[in-house]
């Protein structure tokens, strides 16, 4: 880091060079106030200067590699082919560093999704190689856009021994289970998964959970189910899930049989579809700790003289205390077989109170605020009907409770 | 001089605190070339240095020497601290101060972001550095060389060897 000794000087003497006679920390964080690509232009400047960058990109401070608190690189847009080898080195670097936060995202890489099939949606970061030595001090793993071959299920499994948040967005993977005896949250949201088969999560130190796989493709083909292993949610506490369309009726309960024992669920599903064949009504799980509970999609449509999954829900959630309604716009009733049976519907439009085939009136005691939420744009006259008369039903058996209505 | 005797008191006495005894609380900084300057805890507590000092009961009746800081920049940092101190909720007044403070020759730029980091006033550094990236970021190399007047030591061929590997960073 000492002073160049072949410098050429200009002829007739420029000014001194006072940015580049400041101390090397000094002007690694003039740098770091530069994005990325202006950083290693410096590199160019003159030889301190690349010596600064190197600093810079290289996260060598002196000789030794640090141990690094944690590590984050993010990046927005599609990925150019000849950046990648410089983002490798970085994240080979980053990784190397044993870091206990390790965050690695690419958002809206614009690939879009194959219609159909089983063809893989290019992963378009493949995910180097992290060695168990590198993820022993591991506590939180961020993952978004991001490619994982079969050995990231291995590497969750025995090279993290202290693991204990995971966040899987928009990533393409090829494994079939999640096992982790640390870990205590888990997200996994919208990735595409290349093989075939139930996701199985076994992690029984899981706290909280957030399912959520694509639903905006309808007519992507590939199976999205999911499965908790026996003992995985001795201490959930919350869990948030997307049913996808394609989930199958049986999935779907086993999955919420998992979930019993949560304080907190927010669930997202198409609940005027066929959520729940009639001969596995019997299996639905009863939620005795339940307290808070969000339904959001398609609250308010139902199956004519069939009870709906609210009724379903009310009669197994006996100390339920807040409860909320989110109607949101009805993207799986875009699917001709179902608009046809709307239409259907809509010609019926009897009253609809809230029954099961025993009539049997819920009992939720404590049950005292309910919260209903639409999108006006997204809830046409039949559903604005269906609320009012779901409502009606409510307060049939809640005099006590306070209702709000938030029309968005 | 923004910060001088006992009218500093009344400048920075922003009324926003309840302790009295605290506003009027003074502390005596020395410039490398032996110039005194009179601020109060609470602007001189933005150095994290001078901080550390009074919290560790380092600094004694008769002041904090600072060996490395001239007067000249001493007194800018000062006036930034006590302006800072002052209102630190007016978020517009701060920012075209901040913009007027900047507005100086690069070398005096450069000495406050030693002075900076040797008092450790992070705000000063982080606004100071700032203002440096920006005058990069919109160069190209050439006038970031003639700017700062870099001297080129690469050979043409180590140069272009350079712009071959980061070719990305380039286009």
């Amino acid at each position: 880091m000492e002073a160049v000794t072949d410098r050429r000087l200009h002829a007739g003497g420029s000014t001194d060079d006072r940015l580049s006679a400041l101390p090397d920390d000094l002007l690694h964080r003039i740098l770091s106030f530069l994005p990325c690509q202006r950083t290693v232009q410096t590199t160019v400047l003159s030889k301190r200067w690349q010596k600064i960058e190197d600093l810079v990109t290289n996260f060598l401070i002196f000789h030794n590699a640090p141990v690094l608190d944690a590590f984050r690189i993010a990046m927005d847009g599609v990925i150019a082919d000849d950046w990648l080898p410089a983002i490798n080195r970085w994240v080979r670097r980053g990784i190397l560093g044993c870091p206990s936060v390790l965050e690695i995202e690419f958002f809206d890489t614009g690939i879009p999704n194959p219609p159909f099939g089983d063809t893989i949606r290019p992963g378009p970061f493949e995910l180097p190689d992290i060695g168990s030595s590198s993820s022993s001090r591991l506590k939180k793993l961020s993952l978004v856009g991001v490619s994982l071959g079969s050995s990231f299920a291995e590497l969750l499994r025995s090279g993290c021994p202290v693991l204990e948040d995971l966040h899987l967005e928009d990533c393409c993977t090829e494994f079939n289970h999640i096992q982790s005896h640390t870990l205590k949250k888990l997200t996994i949201h919208i990735c595409y998964r290349h093989s075939v088969g139930t996701l199985l999560i076994k992690a029984p130190a899981l706290v909280k959970l957030v399912l959520d796989p694509d639903l905006s493709m309808p007519e992507y083909t590939q199976k999205n189910e999911f499965s908790l292993a026996d003992g995985s949610t001795n201490s959930l506490v919350d869990a948030w899930v997307v049913f996808p369309n394609d989930m199958s009726p049986r999935s779907r309960v086993m999955l919420l049989g998992s979930l019993s024992n949560v304080t907190k669920l927010e669930l997202t599903a198409c609940f005027s579809a066929e959520l729940m064949l009639d001969n596995e009504l019997g299996r639905f799980p009863i939620f005795s700790n339940m307290r808070t509970l969000w339904l959001r999609g398609c609250v308010f449509g139902n199956r004519d003289g069939k009870c709906s999954t609210l009724d379903i829900f009310l009669q197994k959630t006996p100390n339920l205390k807040k409860l909320t309604l989110e109607h949101q716009r009805p993207c799986c009733c875009k699917n001709t077989f179902q608009e046809a049976g709307r239409k259907k519907r809509k010609d019926k439009t009897s009253s609809r109170a809230l029954h099961c085939p025993d009539q049997k009136a819920f009992q939720c005691p404590n049950l005292k605020l309910i919260e209903i939420i639409y999108e006006a744009r997204y809830t046409d006259d039949h559903h604005e009907l269906q609320l009012f008369q779901v409502m009606r039903g409510l307060w049939r058996n809640l005099q006590q409770a306070t209702f709000t209505v938030t029309k968005i | 001089m923004a910060a001088t005797t006992a009218d500093g008191s009344k400048v920075v006495g922003g009324g926003e605190k309840s302790n009295v005894d605290e506003e009027s609380k003074m502390i005596t900084l020395f410039s490398s070339d032996g110039e005194r300057f009179e601020v109060t805890q609470e602007a001189a507590a933005m150095s994290q240095t001078i901080h550390h000092m009074m919290e560790d009961g380092c600094v004694d009746d008769e002041g904090v020497h600072l060996p490395n800081v001239g007067s000249s920049i001493l007194a800018m940092v000062i006036e930034y601290c006590n302006r800072h101190v002052a209102s630190p909720d007016e978020k517009e007044d701060i920012r075209s101060f901040d913009a007027g403070f900047v507005n100086v020759e690069h070398h005096t730029l450069f000495d406050i972001i030693r002075a900076a980091n040797y008092l450790d006033v992070k705000e000063l550094m982080d606004l100071c550095c700032q203002t440096v990236a920006d005058s990069i970021k919109s160069k190209s190399v050439e006038e970031i060389r003639e700017l700062f007047g870099i001297v080129n030591d690469f050979t043409p061929e180590e140069e272009a060897e350079i712009r071959k590997e980061n070719q990305w960073a380039f286009e």
